[in-house]
């Protein structure tokens, strides 16, 4: 039979659609009149949808590798003359792929949950499988009625039109899956917390299991942010690394919440407080990860990362609008449930901290979600475009985000239910020392704003109280262990993962406030035009333009200077900007950026090539960051303390003793009697 | 007991001395660098008036960091204007009438758009006040709920112990007991 | 204390604060929380049907939503033409104030722009038609190099007054974002049209026979 991919695709998407349907009806008759056949069933519906959604991504992909221009979707994003490196991200490249690869990634994530909970969490598994399914269903509506990536044109196109060029870079490989995996896994907490609601079961099995989703979401969602302010930095090219651009808001919002949870869940844990703001929490970070797809997609709010205007945006507007409905109907049906069960002793305890730190972070995103949607909103009303920069973030943004890196540094100080003064007094004196002495010696040494030696103070406050507290931890194990400080400091991870991992992520943080702080306060730049020979100075640099060089290869012509960098009269570097033309997109030149890092001075040299003339002079753009490379180093640091953050435990793996996993528990039913685990004890 | 959270002096002075190494390291990367020379005066006022105008055909960026041939030619035109004579609210005013408000990069403050500065600040203050009656509540709560017990030394282990010498902190002793049950009993 | 609240990881001990106050307190935050969310729904919910074309702003020109997009665009805030000093491809130089009493065209275009050369044959050809009713064309060559710009001079045969806007910052001047764009200007000196894109033929005849109609008047 003479099956094009496209008439597989098509065939493949309205299968998975309807394998969803049929996930959500099953679940749902086989719950109600309780046929563990059904529900089976259903489960296996889901392993089958993640199944056909990997065919429908690799037959995609197979129809790009062999330049199938039949397919309307394949003639847009890639072209003969792309590399196969760059065929293979253009997948991802237009607005139906990524739909597509989002959907893929909930069908996959949600058959490893919906397993999982069957297994583990027999109560609440058919919820969760219900609301995955049905957000599931909601996608590959998209995705086969609306969006699909499998339409064919009229008549097959000879050659594609190809991917902008700006994006034939290899961080096409990373960003935009990290970020497209981040925000679609806040369904997986999401749909936890709505079968929680659902099931009427809010007990500690279910908070732990949203809680981890919950990490996984943060972390990917973090991982995805911190990808796409390197790409912006080394490739995009216009000097910084974060532009408050709507759809960068976008995927902060949800990451922000998530953060907020994070740390309010471990009041809901120790004091059984905060249980319905905890639950709003979760349903905001869904809403606002819906609501950033909204935007992309929709062109509502315009953007760089806008793709082409499509069909989808009033689809995703419903969709919002039927999710936030239903979560706030249902927190108002299950508010009794969520009463608070415990009090607070003092001001002076973590119970407090978190609570301020909730405040500030939520008003971070409230404040950053309100900027974004500010110019449609005004356009809306008055009919007038207004356009809401970087600048205002900035200026609102920045003290709250000094205010956070404070409270990063007290918080962990402060103890459960109460901390008293003296004791909070012999923890907080060499910090605050640090803090002192820092901004002091700067101020003395001239450093000016005097904001930024404050600000510096602060990072150093917040370092070296984390670094105490990790010592503290490492010297109590000692005691009666007598370890090697390398051992107690490894058992001490290995043994209380979640607050060390934590200290590990506070850590990453100072490094990146410091190198924000860096960049922001001392950036030097210039503009100049230099004829060969010419020299230019910028800070403590000497940077000699030697010539400009042409390099022509099969697709692409390339032009790039030659400038030699001194410091101090010695050669330290020799830099290459360039600007390259495509074969094709000669409208659309991309720039290669010069970046070198100076050492010792962690200095980041960052040079365009902006323009040149016939005369063989040549105007540059340089700028010198300092301490960005901090960024970066705390990226890393992020990375490592959220693999510790959530590397699972044994404790955890134990399953209920004695139950079919298929059975259906009512939901006032007795709770479940779980195998004794080996619980390990943390700091209660 | 209480004498495991003092650091000891030797740390002490290793945290003391790793600090003034940082701060060291960091006033010599920021301040030792000279002003740039081929940035003149005139130049920085220019790069400060264009970063505050929105490039009108490049999303998100300011003038000043457009790479687009109009955001060149609108930073020659703002030199230009500032060798003239004009003043910043000038040139300001004179690409408002050309290209309308949307060209600035941070709404004015005025009229609808004082609304944008408005609307976090008082969003601020009311969860604030949110916080404080939630705050208000819960520390009644809690006060009239525990029998007067004294400033504890929050947790570690040999509570017990302390707890059997220390009649302030017995009080806390059932409840203790009580929220490790429960936790034995539950999953984690 | 039954099961049923055991397994619901109710604490043993009571609750402090008074049960009803608390949901009472809880209602109050979500009915706010969910006014403040239809708020917003319906101002973003307009601001798509604005974009969707399914509602219109009355008194703005259709196509106005959030993107430039081709076609009419909205007069500029400034109504007096700015001036433009023109360095001619055929030598000399023109300039705006020049040509005070009689209405102007003024094209914005460049060589390495495609839409241009869609429009420079139509151009062309009504300059040959229009140009003895007393319209004059003025092509300001914007962001080119002078060597391409008499190359696509020559390729379209562009007879009308066309060249370099030197020592002023014509494009600014016009606040054009984008290429091509095109001001029809009556004899007085005010900006009647703007048109963002390019001309084709039955839209330039209509704006030129309008100012033709306004200048006789």
């Amino acid at each position: 039979m003479d099956l094009g991919l496209a008439d597989a695709g098509l065939i493949a998407s309205f299968l998975a659609f309807s394998l969803a349907i049929y996930q959500l009806a099953a679940t749902i008759v086989g719950y109600r009149w309780s046929l563990p056949a059904l529900l089976r069933s259903a489960r296996n519906a889901a392993l089958g949808n993640a199944a056909l959604l990997l065919y429908l991504v690799l037959t995609l992909l197979v129809a790009l590798e062999r330049h199938d221009f039949s397919i309307a979707y394949v003639a847009e994003v890639s072209s003969r003359s792309m590399p196969w490196s760059v065929t293979v991200t253009s997948l991802w490249g237009g607005q139906p792929g990524s739909l597509l690869l989002w959907t893929c990634g909930l069908a996959v994530f949600s058959a490893v949950a919906v397993w999982r909970a069957y297994r583990d969490a027999p109560a609440l598994a058919p919820f969760a499988g219900a609301t995955l399914a049905a957000i599931q269903a909601f996608f590959l509506f998209l995705v086969t009625f609306v969006s699909s990536p499998f339409t064919r044109l009229p008549v097959p196109a000879l050659d594609g039109v190809g991917l902008n060029p700006l994006l034939w870079d290899d961080g096409m490989f990373i960003h935009p899956p990290l970020l497209l995996t981040g925000f679609m896994s806040f369904s997986l907490p999401f749909a936890f917390v709505v079968a929680g609601l659902l099931a009427g079961r809010l007990d500690r099995a279910w908070l732990a299991r949203v809680r981890r989703w919950a990490l996984v979401a943060w972390g990917i969602q973090g991982a995805g942010l911190l990808a796409g302010m390197w790409w912006a930095y080394h490739v995009l090219g216009w000097g910084g690394y974060w532009g408050w651009d709507p759809v960068e808001n976008a995927a902060l919002l949800p990451w922000l919440c998530a953060t907020a949870f994070l740390h309010s869940v471990q009041v809901q844990e120790r004091r059984g407080m905060l249980k319905a703001w905890n639950v709003a929490l979760i349903v905001a970070a869904f809403a606002l990860s819906i609501f950033g797809t909204f935007i992309v997609r929709s062109g509502i709010i315009t953007s760089v990362h806008s793709f082409a205007l499509s069909a989808v945006g009033p689809y995703f507007f419903a969709f919002l609008g039927i999710v936030l409905a239903g979560s706030l109907g249902l927190l108002l049906y299950r508010l009794p449930l969520l009463r608070s069960e415990g009090e607070f002793d003092t001001l002076l305890s973590r119970e407090s901290s978190f609570l301020v730190n909730n405040l500030l972070l939520v008003g971070i995103a409230a404040a950053t979600f309100w900027g974004t949607v500010f110019p449609a909103l005004s356009e809306a009303l008055r009919g007038a475009r207004v356009a809401v920069g970087a600048p205002f973030y900035q200026q609102v943004n920045g003290p709250l985000l000094l205010v956070v890196l404070l409270l990063m540094g007290l918080g962990p100080l402060l103890a459960w239910r109460r901390t008293s003064p003296g004791r909070l007094w012999r923890l907080l004196r060499w910090p605050l020392a640090t803090w002192a002495g820092v901004s002091l010696v700067l101020l003395a040494f001239g450093l000016r704003p005097g904001l930024a030696a404050f600000a510096f103070g602060a990072c150093a406050f917040v370092a070296v109280a984390t670094l105490l507290e990790l010592w503290h931890g490492a010297a109590v194990r000692r005691r009666s262990t007598h370890e090697a400080w390398p051992v107690a400091f490894w058992m001490l991870m290995a043994r209380d993962r979640r607050r060390y991992g934590g200290y590990i992520v506070h850590l990453a943080m100072v490094l990146i406030a410091a190198g924000a702080i860096g960049q922001a306060s001392f950036q030097q730049e210039a503009a100049t035009t230099l004829p060969r020979g010419g020299s230019v100075a910028v800070g403590r640099y000497r940077l000699t333009f030697e010539g400009l060089f042409e390099r022509r290869l099969p697709d692409l012509d390339i032009v790039l200077a030659h400038l030699r960098v001194q410091q101090d009269g010695r050669e330290i570097a020799l830099m290459e900007p360039e600007r390259r033309t495509h074969r094709g997109w000669e409208q659309q030149p991309t720039t290669g950026v010069a970046i070198h890092t100076t050492w010792p001075w962690l200095d980041d040299l960052y040079v365009l090539l902006t323009g040149w003339q016939a005369d063989g002079s040549a105007t540059f753009r340089i700028i010198v960051n300092p301490l960005v490379s901090f960024i970066w180093l705390g990226a890393l640091l992020f990375l490592a303390g959220t693999l510790i953050a959530g590397w699972p435990e044994r404790a955890r793996l134990a399953r209920p003793a004695g139950r079919p996993s298929m059975a259906v528990v009512p939901a006032r039913g007795p709770s479940l009697q779980p195998a004794a685990p080996e619980v390990v004890l943390s700091d209660a | 007991m209480r004498e495991r959270w003092i650091p000891s002096a030797v740390l002490a002075a290793l945290v003391a001395a790793t600090a003034a190494a940082v701060a060291l390291a960091l006033l010599v990367i920021s301040v030792g660098a000279p002003p740039t020379q081929a940035d003149s005066s005139q130049e920085a006022e220019m790069r400060a008036i264009a970063r505050e105008l929105a490039c009108p055909v490049c999303q998100g960026l300011s003038v000043a960091d457009s790479p687009s041939p109009l955001a060149a030619e609108m930073r020659a035109v703002i030199l230009q204007k500032l060798d003239q004579g004009e003043t910043r609210d000038q040139i300001i005013a004179y690409f408002v009438d050309r290209y309308g408000e949307s060209i600035l990069f941070s709404p004015p403050k005025r009229g609808f758009t004082l609304l944008i500065w408005w609307v976090p600040f008082l969003a601020l203050a009311a969860g604030m006040a949110i916080v404080g009656v939630c705050l208000y509540h819960w520390l009644r709560a809690g006060r009239a709920h525990r029998p007067g017990a004294g400033p504890g030394d929050g947790p570690g282990a040999g509570v017990e112990a302390e707890a059997l010498r220390d009649p302030e902190l017995a009080a806390y002793l059932p409840r203790l007991e009580a929220e490790l049950r429960r936790w034995r009993e539950a999953t984690r | 204390m039954s099961v049923e609240q055991h397994a619901q990881g109710m604490a043993p001990v009571a609750p402090a604060a008074l049960p009803a106050e608390a949901t009472r307190g809880g209602r109050i935050a979500i009915g706010v929380a969910g006014a403040v969310i239809v708020g917003l729904m319906l101002l973003l919910g307009v601001k798509l049907a604005l974009d969707a074309g399914w509602v219109q702003r009355a008194g703005s020109p259709a196509g106005a939503g959030g993107v430039i997009s081709n076609g009419q665009a909205a007069l500029p805030a400034f109504k007096t033409a700015p001036e433009v000093r023109l360095e001619l491809f055929s030598g000399g130089s023109l300039r705006l104030s020049d040509l005070r009493g009689r209405p102007v065209v003024v094209n914005f275009w460049a060589s390495w722009c495609p839409p241009c050369r869609d429009e420079a044959p139509v151009l062309s050809r009504l300059w040959a038609e229009y140009q003895e009713k007393g319209i004059v064309f003025l092509g300001v060559d914007t962001w080119d190099t002078e060597q391409e710009a008499r190359r696509f001079a020559a390729t379209f045969a562009i007879t009308y007054p066309a060249g370099i806007a030197k020592g002023n910052a014509a494009a600014v001047d016009y606040g054009i974002t984008g290429l091509p764009e095109t001001f029809f200007i009556d004899g007085r000196g005010t900006i009647v049209r703007k048109w963002i894109g390019p001309l084709s033929e039955p839209v330039a005849r209509r704006y030129l026979d309008e100012l033709l109609a306004a200048g006789s008047s």
